[in-house]
């Protein structure tokens, strides 16, 4: 996981065409302060930018898939729970805290 | 003189989508971020015609616009319709390359429902397989 946040760090604008942002440095940091976390309560986590500038994460959990969507420029966090099977699915836009991330994380 | 878009009619055409090497992930594959338009886009996914081989088209991606690539993979028309996503032929649009074709999620403003499609996408891809990977 450090090694993926090493090469997301990396991308400069541009990196996905000429609009695409590069993920802001505190949005790596803060997941980079998550991996303990993250690795304990889930055995394994993607991460991957998006051309906006976010940071994607997600994990799934049984048959639920849950993505948190870190946006650029204070945008906040967008937290998403997926029950396919069920088709319930829930998505709430929150200010980025590390400790509402983290409670997250923990609770799915 | 611009050119409209042309609706794309055969549902089996495998559009030709390049993932970058870090949206590929070690247990799913694919991220969803691979096929989730930006608001700078105009909520289209840019794509190649399925004429172009998925060797081409990376080579397009990585030697003409001098892009990152991880490979190829493909979404047909149909995947794309049954989420409500029309796939155009936009290449005589200004400022479009040849053979270019867009997945248009403009018809789905909430922020929600371009994810959930985006999964939808990132799974029909996924099970179709990587067409073209470089190494």
């Amino acid at each position: 996981m450090s090694r993926k946040l090493e090469e997301i760090a990396a991308l400069r604008a541009g990196w996905w065409g000429s609009e695409s942002q590069p993920v802001p440095p505190d949005l790596i940091k803060m997941v980079e302060a998550l991996i303990p976390t993250l690795a304990r309560h889930h055995a394994h986590i993607a991460i991957a930018p998006h051309a906006s500038g976010a940071l994607l994460l997600e994990w799934t959990s049984g048959q639920i898939e849950y993505t948190v969507e870190l946006l650029p420029r204070h945008g906040g966090m967008v937290l998403i729970v997926d029950d396919s099977e069920r088709d319930d699915y829930f998505e709430d836009l929150v200010r980025t805290d590390i400790e509402e991330l983290r409670t997250f994380v923990q609770e799915s | 003189m611009k050119e409209r878009p042309v609706l794309i009619q055969d549902g089996d055409e495998v559009l030709r989508r390049q993932v970058h090497p870090t949206q590929l992930d070690e247990v799913y594959t694919l991220t969803k971020a691979a096929f989730l338009p930006t608001p700078n886009d105009q909520d289209m996914l840019s794509t190649l015609r399925g004429r172009v081989s998925p060797d081409e088209a990376y080579r397009r991606h990585t030697e003409e616009r001098h892009l990152q690539s991880a490979g190829t993979w493909g979404v047909s028309v149909d995947e794309a319709e049954s989420e409500e996503v029309p796939a155009w032929d936009d290449e005589h649009v200004d400022g479009a390359p040849p053979d270019h074709a867009s997945l248009d999620f403009s018809g789905h403003p909430a922020k929600n429902k371009k994810k959930r499609i985006a999964k939808v996408l990132r799974d029909a891809a996924v099970h179709r397989g990587c067409l073209y990977s470089s190494e």
